[in-house]
């Protein structure tokens, strides 16, 4: 009994086109993986920066609220009363080191967030009211800004608009 | 017709078929192969793009809720219409206001960091007239959309 063997082996352009259909895949699954790590990287450090914005806000309306004693002052990094018994404190990030926010004995670092900022307003407000725009900026362009209002001491303060 | 499905199912017949061994792809399995990865394709790509959409809506909406809530600041501390321009100016740094005819004031921010247009419209029941326990609505908008508002209740010069 003679038994035949189907025996063939691939032709080189057969090789060439799985190596070249291979390759494709290849490079479409290595550029979406990058497109994906970079979308979800973005995403994630979006979030992150809204969230300690939000963090940050509810933290400095609370500090601020504790120092609105009427003699207030605002530096670009700073809030203080003018005894200097209450003093919050902010510094952008280096390469060493994270943004952080100091009050007290509390002290806050951020992740995303890179700068604090402080600006003083007073121009014809009521009660000798004062409003404060700080200012977060995160990496790139990120950035968030809102009001504090303060009554802080009409003399007093080192940044003015 | 010995396609991949029937080949898998009955293999015996398929093989007697092509008994030299060779067998390409048809036609429809060359296009239901496409068709998957074409869905896979413009679903990952909606599923990216969707959320890149989706933390930039986020991020506008946070900066319209600040700005509304900076506007009622500027609202409460200042007594006169110019003043509370000035105050809301520097709340937003790059706003501008301007009074419509019906008396309202609308006040619009051009959010820099997504080129997103967030508007704030602030409607003032006597226009320009200040008026005591004026009782002000605020809004926020983002693409047309509100993503804030409220009323508030207001004595000038006191607080709300």
């Amino acid at each position: 009994m003679k038994k035949t063997l189907s025996r063939r082996g691939s032709t080189l352009a057969e090789l060439v086109v799985v190596m070249a259909l291979v390759a494709i895949v290849s490079l479409i699954i290595v550029s979406f993986s990058s497109m994906a790590y970079s979308f979800a990287d973005r995403n994630e450090e979006e979030y992150l920066f809204l969230e300690e914005c939000a963090d940050a806000e509810a933290a400095l309306r609370q500090f601020v609220a504790e120092m609105d004693d009427g003699t207030t002052v605002c530096g670009g990094n700073y809030i203080q009363t003018a005894d200097l018994t209450k003093n919050l404190w902010v510094s952008s990030a280096t390469e060493t080191k994270k943004a952080y926010l100091e009050y007290g004995s509390a002290k806050i670092e951020f992740d995303a967030i890179q700068s604090v900022t402080f600006e003083k307003y007073t121009a014809n407000l009521t009660n000798a009211n004062a409003l404060i725009r700080c200012t977060l900026k995160g990496e790139g362009a990120r950035e968030q800004s809102f009001l504090l209002v303060l009554r802080c001491a009409t003399n007093g303060g080192d940044v003015n608009v | 017709m010995c396609n991949l499905f029937s080949f898998v199912k009955n293999r015996a017949k398929c093989a007697k078929k092509h008994k030299n061994g060779k067998r390409g792809f048809t036609i429809a399995e060359a296009a239901i192969s496409l068709a998957l990865i074409t869905i896979v394709t413009v679903t990952a790509l909606t599923l990216f793009t969707t959320s890149e959409q989706a933390a930039a809506r986020e991020s506008a909406e946070a900066a319209a809720l600040y700005l509304a809530s900076d506007v009622v600041e500027c609202f409460r501390t200042t007594d006169t219409l110019p003043a509370f321009r000035d105050a809301a100016d520097f709340a937003g740094g790059e706003l501008w206001g301007e009074i419509e005819p019906q008396g309202d004031f609308r006040y619009t921010m051009k959010h820099t960091r997504s080129n997103t247009v967030v508007e704030i419209r602030i409607t003032l029941p006597e226009g320009e007239q200040e008026t005591e326990n004026a009782v002000i609505s605020i809004t926020a908008t983002y693409n047309d959309h509100s993503v804030w508002g409220d009323a508030i209740t207001f004595r000038k010069g006191v607080g709300a």
